[in-house]
Formats: C-alpha cells, sequence, structure tokens
C-alpha cells in the first residue's frame, strides 16, 4: 500500500478533509479511498496522519488528507492542533492543502457547521459534505441542499457514504472545483467594534440558527428517537453499568475463546514450515537460524494476532456504533477516582490485549498531565504477551483444584495477577498526579453522538490498519531481536566435553547454551536476581524477554532443551516444575515481575515516539523494574514466611 | 417563585429545562471557549439528560446534541429556569 501513494508532495494536488469529531468524516474517507491509505506520523508531535489517494473524475489523482476531528479552529489538544496549523500553512513538513473537503453530519448539523463557518470565514477554499443523508432522511430531517449552498456560497454535497449513495457526485464536484475553487463571497463582515471571544462564538452560533431555519425541515426531533430510547436503557443509572458489564465480560471471553481456534492454526502453520524448512535445509548454522531463530522467535509474536484483532475489532465496533462514549460516561467517575477521566478507559483497555495500541490511543486525552499517567501506566495493564508466560507457570505450578467448592486455583490466580496490576497502576497514577505537573487540571468535555450501525468497511480498513502496526512491530522489532537472540545463544559453539555428551543431545544443548554469550550473560546478572530466587537460566529468559515477555517460554525451552511439536509446553512445564530452582516462591515471585516489568523493547519505542523524548521511556523502565523487582523480592520472601 | 441568586447546571434534576445564562464563573478560559463552541452559548436552551450511575458525571442536551460534562464544571454554569 505504501506504493500506492506518491511521495512527491509538492506537484500532487492536496485535499483535506476536516471536520466535527463524530461527523462521519473518517468513514467518508475510507469510503472515498478504500484500501489506497497508509497512515504514518507528523515530525515533532505524536498526531497520526492518514492519508490516501483518489482518481477524480478527469483521471487525475489527487492525496486526500484526513485531519483530526476538531469542533472549532481554536485548538485544544495537540490533534487539533496540528488541523489548524495545516489548514494555516504554518506547518515546514505538510504544505496547506489545495482543497478542502468540509463534513458535517446531517443529523447534527447545528454543532458541526461551527466549523465549517469558522473555514468560510478564513475564506478556505472548500465543498461541504453532509453525510449520513439517508439517516437525516429516516428522521424526517429534510436539508434543502440548493438552499444551502446559495447561503453559505460554497457547493454543498449531500452524502450516504455508508450506502455509497452521492460519492459519484462528490467526486465530480471536486473535479470540476478544485482548480477554480470559488471562496465565500457571502461572509459576514467583520464589525467595526472589535468582539469578544464570547461574542463571536455566539454570532455564528445565531447564524448557524438562521441558515437551518430556512435549508432544514424536520418533522421530528433533530436527534435520533432512536438514541433517546437506548440512552433512556444504556444509560439508565442501573441498568447502564450492568449492560457495560456484561460487554466488557462477553469481550474477554471472546478475545480468550474466539482467539484460540487461529492461535492454535498460527501455531501449526508456525510449526509446519518450521518442519518444512527444516527438511529443505541440511542441518547446520543456517537451518538452525532459520527454524529455530527466526521462525520460532516471529512465530511466538505472530500468534497474538487473533486476539489484538479481535479486541480490535470490539473497539472499532463500539467506537463506530456510539456505544463507547457511553462506556466512557458511565466510567468517568471510576476514572477520576484515580485522577483521569473517561478518555483514559480505551487506552487502558486495549493495553489488555497490547500497551502499543493503548499507548497509541492516548492522543485522544486533552490534558498532557492525564495522557502522560495514562502512558506510564499502560504497560502495568495485563497485556497477551503476559499470558503465555502466565500459563506455562500456572499450569506447571498451581495445582488445578477447586477452592471454596467452584472457584479454580489456577483461575484464581491468573485473576488475581489481573487484579494485582491493576492495583499498582491505580497506586502508580495517584503517586503521579501528586508529583507530575501537579497544577495542571484536567477538564472533561465530551459529545454522546447518535448511536450508528457500525459499517463494515471502518472496521476492515481500521483492523488493516493493526494487523499491519502490529506485524511491523513483529517483523521488524521481533526479527531483529530473534536473530541477535539465537546469535547470543548459538556462539561460541563449545564442545560438550565426554561425560555430558553421554548424558544426550538435551545436556549437550544446555551445555553449549551455558556457555553461550547468553549463558554468560545470564551468570553474568545472577549476582543481581538471586534474591529474587532466580539463576541464569531465568536470568538468560529476563534477557531475552525484553524483546516481547513470552519470548522467554521458548528462551526456556531451549535452556531445558525441550523438543519442539505439540506437546512442547507441557513437556517445559513437566521440566520445570522437576527443577530444583523453580520452587513455588520464586515461581509465585517470576510472575509477580512479569505482572509488573517493563519487558518489552517495543513499548519504550512507542513511549519515546508518542513523548518525543527519552525521558518517558527510561522513566517508564526504571520505575517499572523498581517495582517489580521490590515485589518480586517481597512475594517470594512472603511465601518462605508461610511456608510454601 | 422567588428568583434563586445562583442557579447552576448541577442544581438541575433530570427531564429539567433552562436557559444558559452565565459561564464567566469558569476559571479556565480555554474550556469555557471550548464548551461555547460545542453550543452551550449564553441563551441556549439545555436539558439535563442523564446522570452516570457513580456519580460526578452528567449528560445535557444542547442543540440537539448530547454533552458528557463533570458536575464540578456543571456547578459553573449558570442557568435560568424556562419551564416553570
Amino acid at each position: 500500500m505504501t506504493s500506492a501513494v506518491k511521495p512527491d508532495r509538492n506537484s500532487t494536488i492536496s485535499v483535506a478533509v476536516v471536520g466535527s469529531p463524530n461527523s462521519g468524516k473518517t468513514t467518508l474517507f475510507n469510503s472515498l479511498t478504500g484500501s489506497r491509505q497508509k497512515t504514518g506520523n507528523y515530525a515533532g508531535v505524536t498526531v497520526e496522519k492518514k492519508e490516501g489517494l483518489l482518481t477524480l473524475t478527469d483521471g487525475r489523482t489527487v492525496q486526500l488528507i484526513d485531519l483530526p476531528g476538531t469542533y472549532s479552529l481554536e485548538p485544544r489538544t495537540p490533534d487539533e492542533e496540528l488541523t489548524t496549523q495545516i489548514l494555516a500553512g504554518v506547518r515546514t513538513d505538510e504544505k496547506a492543502p489545495d482543497f478542502v473537503v468540509a463534513v458535517s453530519d446531517s443529523t447534527n448539523l447545528e454543532v458541526n457547521l461551527y466549523l465549517v463557518l469558522q473555514l468560510i470565514e478564513r475564506k478556505t477554499p472548500l465543498l461541504l459534505v453532509l453525510t449520513m443523508s439517508d439517516l437525516a432522511q429516516k428522521q424526517g430531517v429534510q436539508v434543502n441542499v440548493e438552499k444551502l449552498e446559495q447561503i453559505l456560497g460554497v457547493p454543498v454535497v449531500a452524502v450516504s457514504a455508508r450506502k455509497k449513495q452521492g460519492l459519484a457526485p462528490l467526486i465530480k464536484i471536486l473535479s470540476q472545483k478544485i482548480d477554480t475553487p470559488s471562496t465565500a463571497t457571502d461572509v459576514p463582515a467583520s464589525t467595526a467594534t472589535p468582539r469578544s471571544v464570547s461574542e463571536d462564538i455566539l454570532a455564528r452560533y445565531v447564524r448557524i440558527e438562521s441558515i437551518l431555519k430556512s435549508c432544514v425541515q424536520h418533522t421530528e426531533t433533530l436527534h435520533s428517537q432512536f438514541t433517546r430510547k437506548l440512552d433512556r436503557i444504556l444509560l439508565n443509572r442501573f441498568a447502564g453499568p450492568i449492560i457495560l458489564l456484561a460487554v466488557l465480560a462477553f469481550m474477554f471471553q471472546s478475545i480468550f475463546s474466539f482467539a484460540e481456534f487461529p492461535m492454535d492454526l498460527i501455531e501449526s502453520g508456525v510449526a509446519f514450515t518450521g518442519d518444512f524448512v527444516r527438511t529443505l535445509l541440511p542441518e547446520g548454522m543456517l537451518q538452525s537460524l532459520l527454524v529455530d531463530g527466526v521462525i520460532a522467535g516471529v512465530g511466538s509474536v505472530v500468534v497474538f494476532l487473533p486476539q489484538i484483532l479481535i479486541l480490535f475489532a470490539f473497539i472499532l465496533v463500539l467506537e463506530d456504533s456510539g456505544y463507547m462514549a457511553r462506556a466512557t460516561f458511565i466510567l468517568d467517575r471510576l476514572m477520576a477516582a484515580i485522577g483521569l477521566n473517561g478518555r483514559a478507559f480505551i487506552p487502558l483497555l486495549s493495553s489488555f490485549a497490547c500497551a502499543i495500541p493503548g499507548i497509541m490511543a492516548t492522543r485522544t486525552i486533552e490534558s498532557r498531565r492525564d495522557r502522560f499517567i495514562t502512558i506510564l501506566i499502560s504497560p502495568l495493564m495485563t497485556c497477551s504477551a503476559r499470558l503465555p508466560v502466565y500459563a506455562l507457570l500456572i499450569a506447571a505450578f498451581i495445582p488445578s483444584t477447586t477452592v471454596w467448592g467452584f472457584v479454580g486455583l489456577q483461575g484464581l490466580v491468573l485473576l488475581g495477577l489481573y487484579l494485582g496490576a491493576i492495583l499498582f497502576a491505580v497506586i502508580v497514577a495517584a503517586v503521579l498526579r501528586k508529583t507530575l505537573y501537579r497544577g495542571e487540571n484536567s477538564k472533561f468535555v465530551m459529545e454522546l453522538p447518535t448511536y450508528k450501525r457500525p459499517s463494515l468497511r471502518n472496521l476492515c480498513v481500521g483492523l488493516l490498519d493493526r494487523a499491519k502496526v502490529f506485524l511491523k512491530r513483529a517483523g521488524t522489532v521481533i526479527l531483529v531481536t530473534s536473530i541477535v537472540l539465537w546469535v547470543l545463544a548459538t556462539f561460541p559453539k563449545v564442545e560438550a566435553p565426554q561425560e555430558v555428551a553421554m548424558q544426550g543431545e538435551a545436556a549437550i544443548a544446555s551445555y553449549q547454551l551455558q556457555n553461550s554469550y547468553a549463558g554468560l550473560a545470564g551468570h553474568a546478572i545472577e549476582p543481581l536476581i538471586a534474591p529474587l530466587g532466580f539463576d541464569w537460566r531465568i536470568g538468560i529468559g529476563l534477557i531475552s524477554s525484553f524483546a516481547a515477555r513470552e519470548v522467554i517460554v521458548s528462551t526456556l525451552s531451549t535452556v531445558f532443551a525441550v523438543q519442539g511439536g505439540d506437546s512442547a509446553e507441557t513437556e517445559l512445564g513437566t521440566r520445570l516444575a522437576a527443577d530444583p530452582v523453580f520452587t513455588l516462591p520464586t515461581v509465585l515471585a517470576l510472575l509477580v515481575f512479569f505482572m509488573l516489568a517493563c519487558q518489552c523493547i517495543s513499548t519504550l519505542a512507542v513511549v519515546k515516539r508518542e513523548t518525543n523524548s527519552w525521558t518517558w521511556p527510561m522513566a517508564m523502565l526504571a520505575y517499572m523494574t523498581t517495582l517489580a523487582y521490590t515485589a518480586a523480592f517481597l512475594t517470594r520472601e512472603a511465601a518462605m514466611a508461610i511456608g510454601l | 417563585m422567588t428568583a434563586l441568586p445562583l442557579l447552576t447546571i448541577s442544581d438541575l434534576r433530570p427531564g429539567e429545562q433552562c436557559r444558559i445564562k452565565n459561564l464567566s464563573r469558569i476559571d479556565d478560559r480555554k474550556f469555557a471557549r471550548r464548551l461555547e463552541e460545542m453550543g452551550l452559548t449564553c441563551g441556549a436552551t439545555l436539558e439535563l439528560s442523564h446522570l452516570a450511575p457513580l456519580g460526578g458525571t452528567i449528560a445535557v442536551r444542547v442543540r440537539s446534541t448530547l454533552i458528557a460534562l463533570r458536575t464540578e464544571d456543571a456547578a459553573c454554569i449558570e442557568v435560568e429556569r424556562t419551564n416553570s
């Protein structure tokens, strides 16, 4: 898809899509560009850049830019500021767009036209697109497009991006107007007496009211009756939280149960590929590098793709339908208790799949302080990369008995790890709130949009984007790390002495790893981790898990010379259980360490990018490692004290 | 009816309508401006629609848009009753 967007920015005509949040801007952008889009970042800021290609009726291709949604040209967040800057043409990395497609929701014109009026006042060459015209008609809202055109002095097109209605006329008008943009003629002359900002805002709304009076007929209330009725249930003080809880429970259940089959499929696919390559290549270094290093390493990360996609499918659908804003509303108080607002809910929730999308989702948080606190506690949420580690250790060491008659002990330990992490996140947030940007207070205001049927196209485009981001991470960071780790674990290749060689292949592999660079590094940090009961082998695992937490599982497999195959994990669990180092207190310490430690280079890289400084990732690494070490130490001591 | 000197959004009951009178008691001017830009201008009709289950947050309907606010900020927005 990268090749589809031409890099030559100066010669291509650029068209910016601008609109208020919830105006249907993204749906329109997705319908116009389809899969011919790519996401990137603007230099110096952390705002995501979305651009795509659109072919005009005359065959020319223009570059379409999806600018972050904003209610006005007086920015309050970094996202909104970027939109304002690009429109004003004051950014060095992005020229001012040649033309603007302003987007307003037909069913919510009163608020959406505000931004449009501001754009017209600034003489921006634009055409106005009224989205969701099918929905408006259903609600009894009749917009007189010709009259609106006349009053505003700009071309107006009614579309239904979801139903693909009006897109062809839109492209046609865009093709005509792009070369001879007619700026609005009927711009109210600025009054001689300078007005206050409030008076300016009021004047625009007075104008909007008069425009709507002459152009819009509605037989019902403008706001959807359906939304009102649904909100009576979904925002009910008693039913609302119960429904939300049910939705979240279903979501989490799905992440684990629906993902099981595709994950098994990927796992067997990886195993099959490994075996296939093994038969293709002669035994030796290259085969080992490809099979044990590259395929196994990348496979161990790619296996999380189903879980991440299922989580994002839920998030995208909830967001598209309008329910996510309700969830934010219901949970705002809960988030306020830790000094954040409801907006932090989505990023923190996403972090249960992976901290990376979670941290990227903090961009919608207006307050700088809230945003940094959310970023710093996101990696404490139990991401899916921790699950293989938990699964391995819990299955091998926690007896599958039931307590209190009906609760499985294994499940209880897993739940404890989830809740423990949340508890620590709450504490860390409270501490940060008392120390970080103490003067800054966060204000919260959010639109609760009307409910809409989620669009399949938005879902597909969104999932594709997430899959690309995730696989890119797996394909680069993890690939490199897998190769480096393979080298570290393979060289220098020492010959096992006779008495070791006699014990079989497993003993040779173990001996060789112990004497490899990785083994030496593990030995080197052993004194440091000895208080936690960890030995050099866990040390290797800890070092390798910096690539991604679950890598420790494959590293331990190598250390314990477990042969690949269907029962590899069970086999590893059995070996661990039989090992004198892996006592229950040590295993509990290891679980707590993984619950709290920032064993993830990708997360640190994303934090660097999002905060634009090395301070925050370093602070994150420092506080999480300290926390993990201390808590693991105390856990082990406590477990030994009560005789576990 | 005795005119209360300071009636704010937080004094309303769900379903009650009123007219926005004054936003100047909001300390954060940028925030006040954003509320105005989202339609909470002086003179606009407002209805208290929903209270969040855990309290602290409310949803008001202004210009046929539902907007969520914190009660502490709503307590700074002066209103006058219209349906009495």
